[in-house]
């Protein structure tokens, strides 16, 4: 430094050091205070403690509950009231946090439902072809602080083959709302301080991805199903019944054999609804989310597969 | 290891933890030891052509003392053969080879080089370039040559600015390695200051808009404006220097906490009115390198107006190969030079007794000279970097994108302009000389925007790659 002409002391240097280790405690207390506020998404995600506890317990799973496990599709695409109106003896669970995948699900499964203890007795598993393949990308600081439980984390290093960084990471995003939410307080605070955010950043997105599908010489990467196969081997483990439900989408897509495979071998039942008679791109509200007419629609579907499968007797 | 990355700070909190127990003497071993680590993780398979690049100049350096003039200049022709040597084969090898060809086949001949499988190791410029120092300072007789290999070591690998840097000179970094080291206040103060600064540069500053110059450069053709490319060319323009910049930033911090201070090697480049200017506040430690071991030795501005001209074309060239074997980096080299040259011809067109507004108009038109620069440093080949610039100058019109972008390009980087124009009225005034308050405040928006804006990946230093 060209200057060193000014006072300073360990001590006043440690005030400072204060000064911004209090700061970072206020941030922190402000991100928790406004956690379960920040969009419709976090609100759900922060009752799930509540919506397990409603669970019935393990001495009461012959009673036929269900748990729908998903993301936005499943959120936007199942009405639990109207299959409980089609199916009244079975009491269901809806956990379907936006944007999340199978490596989500895992986690979120260990801590809220086999971490306390309410295991339900059928789940279904509602999901488009990304999600459950294993290039879908870890949301780290979203999983590691919503659904990963502390002594879940090292199981989760190990499978998704972290680095130090990212094992610190993870750690950090547990405990820390600042640190685990984020990406989202980012987004937020962008969108309403740029102008033409989220437009201009989906464009950036169009040419960089671009580039990286045109490096790899557009060669198809053969997804695995690692991910799928854990998470099917735990509930299988736990006598669970899984059901896979291809999600409808306004044009039908490919399933991977393997999907199928996996399945087979872990005793889950695949309950197709990329087809379902009378459903076209009209039901879906956004193109890729089901809309009103969609809902009762795919609603309807599912209780009639459970019912011709006989899963609840002869209701 | 990057220096933010959480593996850099827990070896380093390792570090200084046990370096604060040990004499100076075991203190040096830490050091190198840690340095030699801190290579490895990069890759350990490139630390014996440290070793060997080590070697052979300590014992050169150590035996001129002893050598007449005909062989004090044989042992010196070795050294630079087998430092440049290595930075050749591992740098240049595969360039030189694929521009061979291309040659060959434009004056008509057939030729099938094939070019070689060649890792570039990381930070092999900058320690050769620190290496080559010593032993010509020795051989100018301005540094003695040490009779300690270890600490010999230590200057060539200290791992704070081992992979980028600062080019350390030896009568500046050897004497606080072969001295004892004091712990005072004020390292620590302006270490935090320096670690703050790199930081914010490198997370907030060039992780955020590298994203907005990766799309503009990265677009297909016809997808974007004039204005778009031009918002694409700022963000890289505060891409490269936040990264840089922050890097060496963060170098000299963590050293500065170790008791060693290391040079300054960027002091508000883009405030610069003038190409001479810009060079003495940008990456300093190579430009003046490049002044003191080339430019100087070739004649410098002794020897008339042409050969002052060659001179600094030369230079300049080869200061644009220094950055990557590529003919783009030829041409930005090129550019300085021609730079420097027109303004040395012509002066500044905005001097001339015009007052702040003057010197305000040359800066900004300076800056801007940069920035067509950085178009070649950037571009993936020279059709890229022309079809940009024609954009450009062309084609002005705004987008979703070129919107976002300004608007980030605002947030981010107007903090970091206003705090370099208060800098730059005062020589010397630095964030450490704030009272404490001011300081604190000052660390505590950095802290938020370093957790709150840090994008979600982690990305390399640029400057790693030369």
């Amino acid at each position: 430094m060209s200057s060193d002409s000014y006072i300073t002391s360990f001590r006043q240097e440690l005030k400072v050091v204060a000064v911004v280790v209090v700061f970072l405690f206020l941030l922190e207390f402000l991100a928790r205070v406004i956690a379960p506020h920040l969009d419709y998404d976090r609100m759900h995600i922060s009752k799930f403690g509540e919506i397990v506890a409603d669970m019935p317990a393990e001495d009461r799973r012959e009673s036929g509950h269900l748990c729908v496990l998903g993301n936005s599709l499943l959120m936007h695409g199942f009405d639990e009231e109207l299959f409980g109106e089609r199916l009244p003896s079975v009491a269901v669970t809806k956990l379907t946090p936006v944007g999340t995948a199978v490596h989500d699900w895992e986690m979120l499964f260990r801590r809220y439902l086999e971490g306390e203890g309410s295991l339900p007795k059928h789940l279904v598993i509602g999901f488009v072809a990304h999600h459950i393949n294993d290039s879908e990308p870890v949301k780290l600081r979203r999983m590691a602080r919503h659904f990963a439980d502390v002594g879940d984390l090292p199981y989760l290093w190990d499978h998704e083959a972290f680095d130090f960084h990212l094992k610190t990471q993870s750690v950090l995003s547990h405990y820390s709302a600042l640190i685990g939410d984020q990406p989202e307080h980012r987004l937020r605070s962008l969108e309403c301080l740029i102008p033409d955010y989220r437009r201009g950043l989906n464009r950036n997105k169009d040419f960089t991805s671009r580039v990286v599908v045109e490096e790899s010489g557009g060669a198809r990467v053969e997804p695995g199903f690692r991910r799928m196969s854990r998470f099917l081997a735990r509930c299988e483990g736990h006598g669970i019944e899984v059901y896979l439900v291809p999600m409808p989408q306004p044009e039908v897509w490919d399933m991977r054999p393997e999907v199928g495979l996996a399945a087979a071998e872990y005793g889950a039942v695949v309950l197709d609804a990329r087809r379902i008679e009378g459903m076209g791109a009209s039901d879906f509200s956004d193109g890729y989310h089901l809309g009103e007419t969609g809902v009762v629609k795919f609603t309807n579907w599912l209780a009639d597969e459970f019912k011709r499968l006989g899963v609840y007797g002869d209701e | 290891m990057l220096f933010n990355s959480y593996q850099f700070w827990f070896f380093y909190l390792l570090v200084i933890v046990v370096y604060r127990f040990l004499s100076h003497r075991d203190q040096n071993w830490l050091l190198l030891g840690a340095s030699y680590y801190f290579y490895a993780c990069w890759d350990w398979k490139f630390l014996p052509l440290i070793l060997v690049t080590t070697l052979v100049n300590f014992y050169v350096a150590r035996d001129l003392s002893v050598m007449g003039l005909r062989g004090r200049r044989v042992l010196v022709t070795f050294a630079v053969v087998v430092s440049l040597g290595i930075l050749a084969y591992f740098k240049y090898a595969n360039f030189f080879i694929s521009s061979t060809q291309e040659f060959l086949l434009a004056i008509g001949f057939q030729a099938d080089l094939s070019t070689l499988s060649i890792i570039l190791p990381v930070g092999i410029s900058f320690y050769t370039f620190q290496t080559l120092s010593y032993t010509i300072d020795v051989l100018r007789g301005r540094v003695e040559a040490t009779r300690s290999l270890r600490d010999f070591a230590l200057y060539v690998a200290y791992f704070p600015q081992l992979v980028a840097g600062p080019i350390e000179r030896a009568s500046q970094l050897l004497p606080q390695i072969v001295e004892r080291r004091r712990v005072v206040a004020s390292d620590f103060t302006v270490g935090l200051s320096l670690v703050m600064t790199g930081l914010f540069l490198k997370v907030v500053i060039a992780d955020n808009v590298s994203f907005i110059a990766n799309g503009a450069f990265m677009a297909p053709v016809g997808a974007i404006t004039g204005t778009d490319a031009l918002v694409g060319l700022y963000a890289f323009a505060f891409q490269i220097y936040g990264d840089f910049a922050g890097y060496s930033f963060m170098a000299c911090g963590v050293s500065r906490w170790l008791g060693i201070h290391l040079m300054v090697n960027f002091a508000r480049p883009y405030l610069a009115k003038g190409p001479s200017d810009f060079w003495q506040r940008w990456h300093i430690s190579l430009s003046s390198w490049l002044r003191d071991y080339l430019y100087i030795p070739l004649g410098g501005n002794r020897g008339g107006k042409v050969k002052t001209y060659r001179n600094l074309m030369l230079t300049m060239l080869l200061g644009g190969l220094w950055h990557g074997a590529a003919w783009t980096f030829v041409a930005w080299g090129f550019l300085h030079g021609l730079i420097l040259c027109v303004y040395r011809a012509l002066g500044n067109p905005f001097s001339g007794g015009m007052g702040r507004v003057g010197s305000f108009l040359a800066g900004l038109f300076f800056f801007h000279l940069v920035c067509l620069t950085w178009l070649f440093f950037r571009a993936d080949d020279f059709e890229q970097a022309w079809y940009m610039l024609c954009l450009i100058l062309t084609e002005q019109c705004g987008s979703a994108f070129s919107v976002y972008g300004f608007w980030m390009l605002v947030f981010l980087c107007l903090p970091l302009v206003v705090a370099e124009v208060w800098s730059d009225r005062d020589e010397g005034r630095w964030l450490h000389c704030l009272p404490w308050r001011m300081r604190a405040g000052v660390y505590c928006y950095i802290m938020l925007m370093v957790i709150v804006f840090s994008p979600a990946i982690l990305s390399d230093f640029i400057y790693f790659q030369f």
